[in-house]
């Protein structure tokens, strides 16, 4: 789209003209699109491999499939929809192969395998202000949904504590709950559409409050 | 699994299929594999995840670097 993109940054253009404009080899295109959708694409493949090494390789498999299809790409559709649909398929694919080589493998390595390697991330002299930042954020996030978590009716609070503090199953909670499977879902689900409408407004109180303050424009990539 | 099934496992348990009982979390790769719908819906609730649960990969400058060495 010659002409279309004068006057707006970089970060502002859409998924559709930065992919289009890969084709058209512009420097830099399509390092913006893979810095704006790797945390995404990274965790939809996390997500059904469950292995954080097999989940980053999957990602940059995806968007080396990606820059490989894109002289072939129209923008019938959305391009995120397109780049989801590719990163679902490529999981699925190393699932399937990884299942297929060794079934037994058991969901406790697995996790103790994430722990050594978030262990390993942590340790690694390079990365220690990067680290630090990342501790300080990640605090203050889980600060944040701590007191989101407060707010909620006690056995929502509960629900989601158990589940996502401490990586209790859904039986285990129902136990320890004294009620049913479903019941224990049915907390689940409303705790998290409570977090979310929480969050939402949070983020809306945050964009109007303080909006005027920022002098400075957003850098691109900074949230995926 | 249908769609609604889908939907509504991921409403209470989340995306992270390891969260899920084996069986259903099975039956939803099954539904990823053919519906696009579902693919629409898992990338939706797992935007869900990093916003409300946070992310522990932390910076990811690195694995795009790596990403964009493998193009080029």
């Amino acid at each position: 789209m010659p002409g279309s993109t004068n006057n707006i940054l970089p970060g502002d253009r859409s998924d559709e003209d930065l992919f289009l404009a890969c084709a058209g080899d512009e420097p830099g295109a399509f390092r913006l699109l893979v810095e704006r959708h790797m945390r995404l694409v990274r965790r939809l493949a996390l997500n059904v491999l469950g292995d954080v090494h097999e989940a980053e390789d999957v990602a940059q498999e995806v968007f080396v499939a990606v820059w490989r299809a894109r002289l072939d790409w129209r923008p019938e559709a959305r391009f995120s929809t397109w780049l989801h649909r590719v990163a679902v398929n490529k999981a699925i694919d190393r699932r399937r192969s990884l299942r297929g080589v060794s079934q037994a493998s058991p969901e406790p390595q697995e996790v103790i395998a994430r722990l050594a390697d978030a262990d390993q991330r942590a340790v690694r002299p390079e990365c220690a202000p990067e680290d630090a930042h990342v501790r300080l954020e990640r605090m203050e996030s889980a600060k944040g949904l701590r007191l989101a978590l407060e707010r909620l009716p006690a056995a929502q609070n509960q629900a989601l504590t158990m589940f996502y503090f401490e990586e209790l199953d859904v039986g285990r909670i129902a136990d320890v709950l004294d009620c049913s499977e479903q019941a224990v879902r049915s907390l689940l689900k409303r705790g998290r559409a409570a977090l979310k409408t929480n969050f939402q407004r949070q983020k809306k109180i945050c964009s109007h409050g303080y909006r005027p303050v920022q002098s400075q424009p957003r850098q691109p990539g900074g949230r995926s | 699994m249908d769609i609604a099934r889908f939907k509504a496992s991921l409403a209470s348990l989340g995306a992270d299929l390891e969260r899920w009982p084996p069986d259903e979390a099975q039956a939803a790769v099954a539904l990823l594999a053919a519906s696009d719908e579902a693919v629409a819906l898992f990338a939706q609730a797992s935007a869900d995840d990093l916003t409300l649960f946070g992310d522990d990969a932390g910076d990811l400058d690195g694995l795009v670097d790596k990403t964009l060495g493998r193009i080029s």
